[in-house]
């Protein structure tokens, strides 16, 4: 585009945007990770090349976030991009005196590309593309005569810049005169776990149906995981990768949807692993973001998405798997009807929309949307998102291995989980921001029993680099004249 | 490779111990991923801040135990308290906004406004800061502010709202002017002048980007 269109370009945030720019912060960055692992190791100038061919083809991407008197915009950063090898940990805030103001970080470390997009800029689906493109342009210049970029299905992101920045939040929200269900953020069950399908219905049913859309979501205080904290600024990620098609068949012996079947596993490790400890008499509750382009003729690269809860009343219940697979199911397929999540975007263009909110300067606005946020955040006990199967031409096949979506932690939601597949590695990647394990091991252990083949990574030190750091504490240790301890071995 | 023989999971990172269950693992084969750095780093600023934080509450506290035990000369603690958290707030957002020259006129202009005023009207209100400070903080402003974009055109969506904004208290010195609250005319009436001419300069030679920043800046 020429530097007239460049320099008077600008555009507003989208519904989820608004929020996001709003409420982060180091504590919740609302940065995610996407992770892709190559079959050699990344050359960090053909990767930056790539970078800036891609931006040139999603200018969507090519922004910096300003601040006006009432709020955030996004606007054409003319700074060039910047490709540094991973310095800090998955999903942290960006730092914009070091991305140059871009909204989303890309880094590489041996065989890995990382690409950490702030929420506000896109959702999962809009950074894969990017993530696709990028990828594209990096091996059309390693393999030269493979023309990558152009076997990426053209209308991913072959369209106008109009349909890739589009708020498809007001587009396809339902219409002013179908009553509005709420915010939406989900009725909590009180039915009785184990009961039928057809006895616990009404319990997806709000009892007190809000007639107008309220700023401050309702709900039950969810379910909250307790431990001891990682220091602050960092976060425990542990992948485990099984074969998809290993996974499609445990799932398919269930007859249920693979986002059910992991959602109700999550449930399940969570209540055998924490919940039954702790008295505490709190629905588990489970956010699951649903991209709404399966929904809606959408192909935007912001956000679109809605976030569905599954809520279980766990209290004493003492649930087997199938049984909880069973509400989870029904759950998510109630709430995933198209007049369900309409109606749901409508409630929060609604908010948004409403004068009363758009007169507040941003600064005070900030501490409404932090108070919705923290007030949304206690709702859920944690997040599941399931970016799917991710689908690249067959040409990509020798060169790209895998690909991992990390989920940043909040306050109340220090355990989350990403899934993701692409050929046969399913990798299901626990954001921990506590030092327990307890969730992954029982989640990845029951897989095992199942009979999957699990491999773990993890972003702790590996053995051969805790050598290096210990070794200057010990020195400084015998100074001081203490007698050096045996480093401990884990619990027992 | 390692494996866990008690989690029956393989490890693909080279450690000593299972992430999963913390017990030691088993070697496999040779062959390892590294996918994350080993030492990363994490941002500080916020030691920086509290640093900051605790000099001011000791010096705070210092100034007034000192004037609790000098017959109780609170004017001079209290100018103490403003000009630490004048300091403070000042080192904070050098650090913070090191990249943005305009939003750090634009503080300086207003901070440096408020902290003479009070000092001013602490010490008999003889009114030095309305007459000259604020007058002439505002024409170095945006004076300031001017130059920069005269080499830099491109970069008025970046310092169009603090020109506006210094601007605007050059036009609140002239209303201190006709409201009577300042007694030496001069300096506030060049303030105003000036001011209204840049307004002026900026809407009429740069009508378009300065039309369009009004129009981002301020959308509903």
């Amino acid at each position: 585009m020429n530097q007239n269109y460049q320099e008077f370009y600008w555009n507003k945030l989208d519904n989820a945007a608004k929020m996001y720019s709003a409420v982060s912060r180091e504590q919740a960055t609302n940065v995610f990770r996407l992770s892709v692992q190559l079959s050699s190791p990344v050359e960090p100038d053909t990767l930056q090349t790539a970078l800036e061919q891609a931006l040139r083809d999603m200018p969507s991407f090519q922004v910096k976030l300003r601040k006006g008197l009432f709020w955030h915009y996004f606007e054409t950063n003319f700074a060039a991009p910047r490709v540094r090898q991973d310095y800090t940990y998955p999903c942290a805030k960006i730092d914009r005196n070091i991305t140059n103001g871009y909204l989303f970080r890309l880094t590489y470390f041996s065989c890995h590309v990382h690409l950490d997009m702030y929420h506000v800029l896109a959702d999962g689906s809009g950074a894969l593309q990017f993530l696709k493109l990028i990828l594209a342009y990096y091996l059309e210049q390693q393999h030269p005569g493979t023309p990558f970029a152009q076997l990426l299905p053209d209308g991913e992101w072959g369209f106008s810049r109009g349909g890739q920045e589009e708020n498809s939040f007001l587009h396809y929200r339902a219409p002013q005169t179908a009553p509005s269900s709420g915010d939406g953020t989900g009725p909590v069950g009180s039915g009785a776990l184990g009961a039928g399908a057809e006895a616990s219905a009404p319990a997806f049913v709000p009892k007190e149906q809000p007639k107008t859309a309220s700023a401050i979501p309702k709900g039950l205080q969810a379910y909250r995981i307790e431990g001891v904290k990682v220091l602050g600024g960092e976060l425990k990620m542990i992948t485990g990768v099984c074969s998809a098609k290993g996974l499609i068949g445990l799932v398919k012996a269930a007859k249920k949807p693979v986002t059910a079947y992991l959602t109700a596993l999550l449930i399940y490790s969570i209540y055998r692993q924490s919940f039954q400890y702790h008295q505490q008499n709190r629905p588990v509750s489970v956010c699951v973001p649903v991209n709404l382009r399966n929904f809606f003729p959408s192909s935007t690269l912001r956000n679109f998405f809605s976030n569905v809860s599954v809520t279980l009343d766990l209290f004493r219940k003492n649930p087997s798997f199938e049984e909880i697979l069973e509400q989870t199911t029904d759950q998510l397929a109630k709430k995933q009807e198209s007049t369900a999540l309409e109606a749901k975007m409508k409630g929060n263009a609604h908010v948004e929309q409403s004068m009363l909110i758009r007169i507040i300067p941003l600064f005070l606005k900030r501490m409404v949307l932090g108070l919705m946020y923290r007030k949304n955040d206690k709702l859920h006990t944690s997040s599941l998102s399931n970016l799917g199967r991710i689908v690249l031409p067959e040409e990509f096949a020798p060169y790209v291995l895998r690909f991992e979506a990390h989920l940043p932690v909040s306050p109340r939601q220090p355990v989350k989980l990403g899934v993701c597949s692409y050929g046969d590695n399913m990798a299901f990647t626990f954001s921990c921001a506590l030092e327990e394990t307890d969730i992954p091991q029982f989640f990845f252990r029951f897989l095992q029993q199942q009979g999957l083949e699990i491999t773990i990574g993890c972003n702790e030190p590996a053995a051969a680099d805790t050598s290096a750091e210990p070794a200057k504490k010990e020195r400084r240790k015998r100074r001081k004249g203490h007698e050096v301890l045996p480093q401990m071995q884990g619990e027992n | 490779m390692k494996f866990c023989p008690k989690c029956k999971v393989k490890i693909e990172n080279n450690l000593e111990i299972c992430p999963l269950c913390q017990r030691p693992v088993q070697p496999l084969d040779d062959v390892f991923v590294t996918e994350y750095p080993s030492h990363p780093s994490r941002r500080r600023l916020v030691t920086l801040m509290k640093v900051i934080g605790f000099l001011a509450v000791l010096l705070i506290t210092g100034t007034v135990l000192l004037s609790a035990f000098s017959n109780f000369q609170w004017v001079w603690s209290l100018v103490v308290i403003a000009a630490v958290v004048y300091l403070g707030v000042s080192i904070v957002l050098v650090v913070k906004s090191s990249k943005n020259i305009g939003l750090l006129v634009m503080i300086q202009a207003l901070s440096l406004s408020v902290l003479t005023f009070l000092i001013d009207h602490a010490f008999g209100y003889y009114r030095w800061s309305i007459n000259y400070v604020i007058p002439f903080l505002a024409i170095a402003g945006t004076l300031l502010i001017t130059l920069i974009l005269l080499f830099r055109p491109m970069a008025l969506r970046d310092f169009f709202i603090y020109l506006l904004v210094i601007a605007l208290l050059g036009g609140f010195s002239g209303i201190m002017l006709l409201c009577r609250w300042v007694t030496v005319a001069w300096p506030s009436v060049a303030a105003a002048l000036y001011c209204v001419a840049t307004l002026a300069g900026l809407f009429l030679f740069a009508d378009r980007r300065a039309r369009h920043e009004m129009k981002k800046r301020f959308h509903l």
